[in-house]
């Protein structure tokens, strides 16, 4: 490995005598004058090659005796245009692109991405090329850190263990969408990052639409969607390597070839990857695979078929900030005992060993999630088209769950409880002693006392999305379409390790199995079952979601002016079916079902050549999701929520943009309120029936202005920046009044006795007062500043600045089955932090192999800031903080790409 | 050059923006009150009941073991006792050495004011007889000390087990009256034969391990077993269950005892405990009976191949293959014939083995098959560690495959080799069957001939006859036989009747005693009219057998003579004679024994034998504490069914592999009840100026966590409250049912794991329900601030009145065995969160103290109560403005 290192190094002074001939310059407008971002000017025949800025415009140093280049944007006519080889500098000004009669470049899905100056909607873009730069060892997500509205953490610092915030709102507020399918999980709205992990390396464009967005299926988009297109038909013949090397042992590797398009309409590609590492944090290894199959077919004019399949499955150990991460006192007093000052924020508390040495983790999640989409592109004639794409995804993983007799063996499987590091098997060094659960379990007369189990999420997930679109009139453009999904997730927890007891006994779960549900909790001694490796416990039961919508949208456009409409209505339905709590007589619940619907409008004038004006409003009424929505415990009973309500959203936003050459500039303002935000409690009385609480009225506010520029005042320098500022409080005071599984009110005694009257003076309610209170869990302000240089021909270093402000704690007001009334404090406002990344990367030839060097620094200064913490209603300040997570210290990568 | 300069030196100016941070700058810059080394406290107030293996680290804590040594070699013994035990001698022995073991469990992270009460048992009162039996000493009988009992065998008999007391001798183990030895002694169960005989201790096949062939990759391991092959490479280990590896283990034979510990590795799909990765093997004796070899697997080519395509590791197996050696170099190889691809290799021969081999022998081998090498990438090489070479192979090729097919009458011309010989004529064999040459002479076992002749007849078996018999020798081979058909005592019986067709000769066994006269007949058990005979026994073969003698013959079947004209010999070529080895098994026993100051006498005590450890499952041959508190009741009932209640026991036991104690059991009249004299004590100690101090007051925090430690307390109140007061305080009229996780009598809410002093809840549904005046309470809604403030404080003090009631008695019931303490005082405070209307239940945390003090033994008094903090102070003014 070392040599391999060398040899790299080496290779990097080999290139430096790769001299440019001839220097192409010129400025790419479509039909309506309008820039064309992205562009692709190409060398025919050979790699060389470059795109157009924001302003349309390009430069290209082309190789010895070229004659010729080729201009080509999607669903524009390539433009081909002679150059004098001899010519040192050759201007082709302005290029005006004519729209192809029939556009065939691709079946990505692309409906929902945005068009700088023609959609009207706040968005930002990185290309595959910047991501390839600038990602070295961070996660995915993190390469949005410097685009507007959104905050990206390392969440608990494990593979793939990222967390991604815009304008405030969590995961399961943002939609996520690769190819144009949505992926966000079907049963809680949010997305697992480490799911995506090895996606970067297919990545041709990320781009965030911040608020409602262009998308026009029905889409949890209330913070922002991030649209992820991966490589497809256009991948070019030929193919590439890349192996780098960081901090901590991070190794990774790609190989991919592509077959280009053949004469008779084929084309291929193929990646592997595999990326591994110790990790940055005490005991998080890591191994993540990634591949990635497409190929196309070019039937004939009318249809194209294309096939994408992609996947890439990791196993990593954790580091989970709620059971792992510590108070800041705890942090100071343990880690810096255990680690030393300099390393104490890399302490994992559940890093361990057990009797025979062999390293231990409780927190291992291992998962595999491939999509397989069969993509269809019939253009009907030259004003329609239908593009479809029929798609599965295929989940199997799980994370390691503890299970123990009681719930005090079972926390103490954890590092941490609310940031207090546990010693309860602890060794003097600081390390998880799993050793002694195993002496524990030798000992104990009655089975294991704590086993791991693996906690099996698997899924099996059908789609079908089509779009139809017709340009009635040259003005006026219809896309409509249907958007049919349907989800089976399997959950499970199976032992997979007794830890050198005998056997287990899952009593503690069993006795809450009820014999009218499931027959054999009528046998006393059942729940004494005697447990081993592979037998399931605490649950086991499978989720069904279906979705049928439908959308459609109206565009309008005229030279300068476009404007939309949009509207979708959806059905989502629910059921479950149980095999732990439930008996095959009862293990089908009731089937629910919810509409939702969303609707949108948006103007943009281009009201100069260089300045444009947008202004977008929209209306999203959204189901309740199946866990804490539609099922009050969704995994483990049946009851259903009878008054589950849909939360809604409404959001106007505004935005100017400027493009001079030299100058792009964007600065929106956003207003979004999110009503009825879902809160359900539902606890047992003494009578054996279910108390709820329908939470009605939580409200949240966020409004915020986010301004983002790229300034280039000479060829060798490129300067952006970034600032968003953000102002999101909860509005309102909210009070649930408490009702029984008939509906019926009931008293404060909690005994199944119905008060005098629905809200009457003995009719128990709760209340939530948080009434002004800051919205916590991501930075209010976030700032960035970047500058690239081009010092020299294929060289490149960049130096960003990130900074984060007015991040609150996040706080919990859901999810406990308490009734009682929560008084909120404000929550704990984690100082401001920043760090500096440093990027360089250098091109080169070697033979005819094009190489690139990449170099990677984040957080050059090695400054430990907090990014996440967590704290009680009733907190008071950073002494009460619990799961603060500090960022990474400095780290690096380097990596050699050989394109061929 | 300039502008590059310029370039470079602007991105410098960026990149200096930043600032070089120590880890501890951000805290200490932005966290108001931040001290980067200040002590955080970790107060906690912990409840701990020692296991047992907490009693072995607190005798072998090292601070413990000072004090001890300190105080002389008696209390050295006592704390090494405490291990054994499990529990202390005194109470103030348990306060010595507990002190030590907090303070190294618990000294690390929790802090001053912090208290841990320790659970632990002492046995105070424990008779003077038993003491002495459980400080027996252990005594093991010597080889030698059989003879002085009359025994003729290394152990004692029926007939001399009564000398056992004389034989011990205390001039060696000098015992002082009154105090004790488990002895270990062999035992015969039958008097001793005359003859020298093999002795086998029985134990020794148990004490190998059974963990070869289970334990998985990776797995660390500790084997006992033997040597079964050795080669340069190192030695083949074989336990109970199986067989390995040991790579580079050198200076063993086979048939050394040894233990290995390591970790199993793999190595070209063969498991393989490696020397040069930290496993260790050390021999610890000789196997008495030295090494059988199980029943080989005979591979051919074809299995040879399907050798190469084992995916996963595999343990060593024994195995025979027939080959040719293939000499190449220093390589030695062997072919298989009808292997495509597979060759064998032997896996580190010894020069002398190879000196013994030349290219092209025909070999027949047997050896342990433990891996698989690869040649260009390929598995090839069929590694195999030897451990017999057996020249010569049947050529299989080369002989005819006539016999067994060929009819009555047939003209057969057989190419075949001679397989055993009799004054009635040899046997023949091909590759299809044997048959005899009846009366042919002149041939020896091993001659290749071939042979023209006629199949005859003759009762029940085909022969050869002399008539028209061609025969010509063509070389010589090494035969080797088939698997020996078993015929037992019935079988023969059977044939007797079966056969009623002729048959060619089947190479066969019998077991059973020889009858020598003028023939030689054989008496095989079980059968009632068949009789094997030894037919045309050779003056080799007759030499062996002797009249009356046990043992197996070999040999060929090949007819059934009659006997007053009914069938009834079966007749035998004998090819071999394998005497009855009579193997003598002692077994171990123990006795306890008593030394009077002149005498040992035998102990009137229950000692749990070797066989009853393997009978109830511990195969290690004794209890690993606590399984015997499961197995010695169920033991007892077993060995005295017809016990009667109080009668008393002494049960001898062997816990963990050297130590002897003993246990009183007392029937009471249904099953056995262990007398341990034990009470469970509790020593609090807190934690001040760094130091661990015992101290009876304890501070006990309840928090609202829903633990079981926390439920217990609550618990207890509300079983009090239910026994003791008015139903109505604990009883739901409108479900018409039993509250059992809570009582409104005080508040306590054990589902919660708080204190609900609502007022809007204990006086409205149960104070008034229970026959309480509660008008005192009704206008806390009142407006007027006065009003509502006087209902409140009668409420809390009633409800404080309440609480001091039940949690006295509570903690009565609790802490019962809690002693006063001569002139101190001991208080109990017990931390707890109260949910009022004004503070709420979201606080997550303990919000009041409680104290109680202590006034007899096992009795508490309410003392006071206070806030933690000033925002739980109940009345404070801030919730009336």
């Amino acid at each position: 490995m070392k040599k391999l290192f060398l040899l790299m190094v080496g290779l990097s002074f080999f290139g430096l005598t790769a001299v440019a001939q001839t220097i192409v310059s010129g400025r790419v407008l479509d039909e309506n004058d309008q820039p064309l971002i992205g562009a692709t000017i190409l060398v025919p025949g050979t790699t060389q090659g470059t795109s157009t800025d924001a302003d349309g415009r390009f430069m290209l140093r082309t190789g010895k005796g070229v004659d010729a280049v080729q201009v080509n944007y999607l669903n524009y006519k390539p433009a081909d245009f002679k150059i004098n080889a001899s010519a040192t500098k050759q201007d082709l000004g302005t290029i005006k692109m004519e729209p192809s009669a029939i556009a065939m470049q691709d079946v990505v899905i692309t409906q929902s991405i945005a068009v700088q100056r023609k959609t009207p909607v706040a968005v930002a873009t990185v290309s595959a090329a910047d991501i390839e730069y600038k990602l070295g060892g961070q996660e995915f997500p993190e390469i949005l850190k410097s685009t507007p509205g959104v905050y990206a953490t390392k969440d608990g610092g494990g593979y793939g263990d990222s967390k991604i915030n815009m304008r405030g709102f969590k995961s399961e507020n943002i939609a996520v969408m690769v190819n144009g399918v949505p992926v966000n999980e079907m049963e809680w709205g949010g997305v697992y990052w480490s799911n995506w992990a090895g996606l970067s390396d297919v990545t041709r464009s990320m781009q965030t639409q911040r608020g409602m967005g262009a998308s026009k299926i029905a889409a949890p988009s209330v913070g922002g969607t991030i649209n992820i297109v991966t490589n497809s038909i256009d991948a070019k013949k030929g193919g590439s390597f890349t192996y780098g090397v960081g901090n901590d042992g991070l190794q990774q590797m790609t190989l991919s070839l592509s077959t280009g398009l053949t004469e008779k309409g084929w084309a291929a590609s193929v990646l592997l990857g595999k990326r591994w590492g110790d990790g940055y944090i005490q005991g998080t290894s890591f191994e993540g695979y990634n591949w990635f199959v497409n190929i196309s077919k070019r039937i004939n004019d009318h249809h194209q078929l294309s096939l994408t399949a992609f996947g890439a499955p990791q196993k990593h150990n954790q580091r989970k900030p709620l059971y792992a991460g510590l108070s800041i006192a705890e942090w100071d007093k343990w880690a810096k005992t255990y680690m030393g000052e300099k390393d104490m924020y890399r302490y994992n508390a559940v890093y361990g060993f057990d009797k025979n040495g062999q390293e231990r983790s409780s927190m291992v999640n291992q998962y595999h999630k491939p999509q397989i989409s069969l993509n269809h592109q019939w253009q009907i004639d030259y004003k329609s088209s239908l593009s479809t794409a029929l798609y599965m995804s295929i989940g199997r993983g799980s994370g390691y769950s503890g299970q123990g007799r009681t719930s005090a063996d079972r926390n103490n499987w954890n590092g941490a409880s609310y940031g207090k590091l546990l010693h309860t098997f602890r060794k003097a060094d600081g390390t998880f002693d799993y050793g002694a659960i195993q002496e524990m379990n030798e000992q104990s007369p009655d089975g294991s006392r704590m086993v791991m189990s693996q906690s099996n999420n698997n899924h099996m997930w059908y789609g079908l999305l089509s779009t139809y679109t017709n340009q009635i009139s040259k003005s006026l453009e219809l896309s409509a379409g249907v958007d049919v999904r349907y989800y089976v997730g399997e959950h499970n927890n199976k032992i997979i390790d007794l830890y050198n007891g005998a056997y287990f006994l899952d009593d503690g779960d069993r006795k809450n199995v009820k014999p009218e549900n499931n027959i054999a909790a009528a046998d006393p001694n059942w729940k004494y079952e005697k447990l081993g490796v592979g037998d399931k416990v605490y649950r086991d039961y499978d989720g069904h979601v279906h979705q049928e919508g439908l959308f459609a949208q109206l565009e309008w456009t005229r030279k300068k002016l476009n404007a939309f409409v949009s509207g979708s209505f959806s059905n989502t339905g629910y059921w479950r079916v149980d095999r732990f709590y439930y008996d095959d007589a009862h293990k089908e619940s009731e089937h629910v079902n919810f509409l939702g619907y969303t609707a949108k409008g948006g103007v943009n004038w281009n009201f100069t050549e260089k300045s444009n004006i947008f202004l977008n409003v929209g209306y999203i009424s959204r189901a309740p999701f199946f866990s804490g929505g539609a099922f009050l415990q969704s995994t483990t009973s049946h009851a259903t929520n009878p008054d589950a309500k849909n939360e809604r959203v409404f959001s106007i936003e505004g935005g100017y943009g400027l493009r001079t050459p030299t100058l792009t500039l964007n600065l929106n303002a956003y207003y979004t309120l999110w009503m009825d935000k879902a809160i359900v409690r539902s606890s047992q009385m003494s009578n054996g029936d279910y108390a709820r609480v329908n939470m009605t009225g939580v409200d949240a506010r966020h409004m915020g202005i986010e301004l983002d520029f790229r300034y280039k005042p000479t060829r060798w320098l490129n300067v952006t920046g970034m600032l968003s500022v953000g102002d999101w409080i909860w509005t309102s005071d909210a009070r649930g009044y408490v009702y029984d599984s008939q509906g019926q009110p009931m008293t404060k005694a909690l005994d199944g006795t119905v008060a005098s009257g629905i809200m009457a003076d003995d009719h128990m309610y709760m209340d939530v007062r948080q009434k002004d209170i800051h919205v916590g869990g991501s930075a209010q302000t976030t700032a960035a500043i970047g500058a690239t240089f081009f010092p020299m021909k294929g060289l490149r270093i960049s130096a960003d600045w990130n900074a984060y402000a007015n991040n609150y704690a996040d706080f919990y007001i859901g999810g406990s089955t308490s009734l009682q009334n929560v008084n909120v404090n404000e929550p704990w406002r984690i100082p401001w932090g920043h760090q500096l990344d440093l990027s360089a990367s250098y091109s080169f030839k070697i033979g005819k192999v094009n190489a690139t060097l990449y170099g990677n620094v984040n957080n050059v200064y090695n400054y430990n800031y907090v990014m996440d913490a967590q704290c009680a209603a009733d907190a008071t300040g950073w002494q009460d903080a619990y799961a603060v997570m500090y960022s990474f210290g400095r780290t690096y990568t380097l990596k050699l790409k050989l394109r061929f | 050059m300039k502008k590059n300069i310029f370039k470079l030196l602007s991105f410098a100016a960026i990149a200096l923006l930043g600032w070089s941070c120590e880890t501890d700058y951000y805290n200490e810059h932005y966290l108001d009150g931040y001290e980067p080394n200040d002590e955080i406290t970790d107060v906690q107030s912990i409840e701990y009941t020692l296991t047992t293996a907490d009693y072995a680290a607190i005798a072998s804590n090292s601070t413990n073991k000072a004090i001890a040594e300190a105080a002389g070699e008696e209390a050295v013994e006592a704390l090494n006792a405490i291990k054994k035990n499990g529990y202390f001698a005194s109470t103030e022995e348990a306060q010595t050495y507990i002190k030590a073991f907090v303070s190294s469990k618990y000294d690390y992270y929790l802090s001053n004011g912090s208290s841990v009460a320790v659970n632990y048992a002492v046995a105070a009162n424990i008779p003077e007889e038993l003491q002495a039996m459980k400080a027996a000493a252990d005594y093991t009988l010597k080889d030698e000390a059989y003879a002085a009992a009359g025994s003729k065998v290394k152990a004692l008999t029926p007939a001399t087990i009564d000398k056992l007391a004389e034989i011990v001798p205390n001039d060696e183990l000098k015992l002082e009256a009154g105090q004790y030895v488990a002895v270990t002694y062999n035992w015969q169960d039958g008097e001793a034969s005359t003859t020298e005989k093999t002795a086998v201790r029985k134990a020794d096949a148990s004490n190998y391990t059974s963990k070869l062939g289970s334990a998985v990759l990776n797995e660390a391991v500790s084997i006992k077993g033997y040597v079964s092959a050795v080669c340069t490479q190192g030695i083949i280990v074989t336990d109970n269950t199986g067989s390995i590896l040991v790579y580079k283990a050198t200076g063993f034979a086979v048939g050394d005892e040894v233990t290995v510990e390591g970790t199993i590795s793999s190595y070209n799909k063969g498991f393989q405990l490696d020397t040069t990765k930290g496993a260790v093997c050390t021999k610890t004796g000789t196997k008495a009976d030295g090494v059988t070899y199980p029943t080989p697997t005979v591979i051919d080519g074809a299995a040879l191949d399907a050798l190469l395509g084992q995916a996963t590791d595999e343990y060593a197996k024994y195995v025979q293959i027939m080959g040719t050696v293939a000499v190449s170099g220093n390589y030695y190889n062997f072919n298989v014939e009808g292997a495509a691809k597979a060759t064998g290799s032997f896996y580190g021969l010894s020069d002398e083995q190879k000196s013994q081999l030349k290219d092209g022998d025909k070999i027949t081998l047997y050896g342990y098959f433990s891996s698989i090498s690869r040649q260009s990438g390929e598995p090839k090489f069929i590694n195999i560690i030897v451990t017999k070479i057996v020249a010569g192979t049947p050529a299989a090729g080369d002989y005819t495959s006539v016999l067994g097919s060929a009819k009555l009458d047939d003209e057969v011309e057989v190419k075949g080799y001679i397989s055993a010989t009799s004054t009635q004529g040899p046997i023949l064999t091909d590759n299809g069957g044997s048959v005899l040459l009846y009366k042919t002479s002149g041939y020896e076992i091993g001659d290749e001939v071939t042979v023209k002749g006629k199949l005859s007849s003759y009762n029940k078996g085909f022969q050869i006859g002399t008539a028209g018999l061609e025969i010509t020798k063509t070389g010589t081979m090494t035969v080797t036989y088939p698997a020996a058909k078993e015929l037992t005592g019935a079988d023969m019986d059977a044939l007797l009747t079966s056969r009623t067709e002729d048959g060619y000769a089947e190479y066969v066994k019998m077991s059973g005693k020889a009858v020598v006269g003028n023939y030689i007949n054989f008496e095989v058990p079980g059968a009632s009219t068949a009789q094997g005979s030894v037919y045309g026994a050779t003056d080799a073969i007759k030499a062996q057998l002797t009249d009356g003698m046990e043992c197996t013959l070999y040999g060929y079947f090949v007819s059934i003579s009659k006997s007053n004209g009914e069938p009834k010999f079966i007749n035998v070529i004998v090819t071999s004679v394998e005497p009855k080895v009579v193997t003598e098994t002692y077994e171990q026993r123990y006795a306890l024994l008593k030394w009077n100051g002149s005498a040992f006498t035998m102990a009137d005590v229950t000692m749990v034998q070797p066989a009853d450890y393997a009978e109830m499952g511990q195969a290690s041959g004794y209890f690993k504490a606590p399984t015997q508190e499961t197995y010695l009741p169920k033991f007892l009932n077993k060995t005295y069914p017809y016990a009667l209640a109080e009668e008393v026991k002494y049960v001898v036991y062997k816990l963990g592999a050297s130590d002897w104690t003993v246990d009183e059991y007392t029937n009471d009249g249904a099953s056995w009840i262990k007398n341990d004299y034990i009470v469970n004590e509790n020593a609090p100690f807190i934690k001040a100026g760094g130091e661990w101090m015992f101290n009876p007051n304890r501070t006990i925090v309840l928090n609202p966590d829903k633990s079981d430690f926390s439920k217990k307390y609550y618990q207890a109140v509300i079983d009090w409250v239910y026994a003791n007061k008015n139903e109505k305080y604990t009883y739901d009229n409108r479900s018409d049912s039993r509250i059992t996780d809570a009582e409104y009598y005080s508040g306590c809410a054990s589902g919660y794991t708080n204190l609900n002093w609502r007022i809007n809840t204990l006086p409205k549904y149960y104070w008034s329900a229970a026959g309480e005046d509660v008008s005192a309470y009704e206008k806390y809604t009142s407006d007027d601030v006065a009003e509502s403030k006087a209902a409140y404080e009668a409420f809390y003090k009633e409800a404080e009145k309440h609480f001091a009631e039940s949690m006295a008695a509570a903690l009565g019931v609790l802490h019962a065995d809690q002693k006063m303490i001569e002139g101190v005082e001991t208080i109990f405070t017990i931390q707890m969160m109260l949910y009022t209307q004004h503070i709420g239940s979201s606080t997550g945390r303990v919000t009041h103290a409680f104290e109680f003090k202590l006034v007899d033994n096992g009795k508490f008094e309410y003392v006071r109560m206070y806030a933690l903090e000033d925002r739980f102070e109940l009345m404070k003014d801030s919730n009336w403005q």
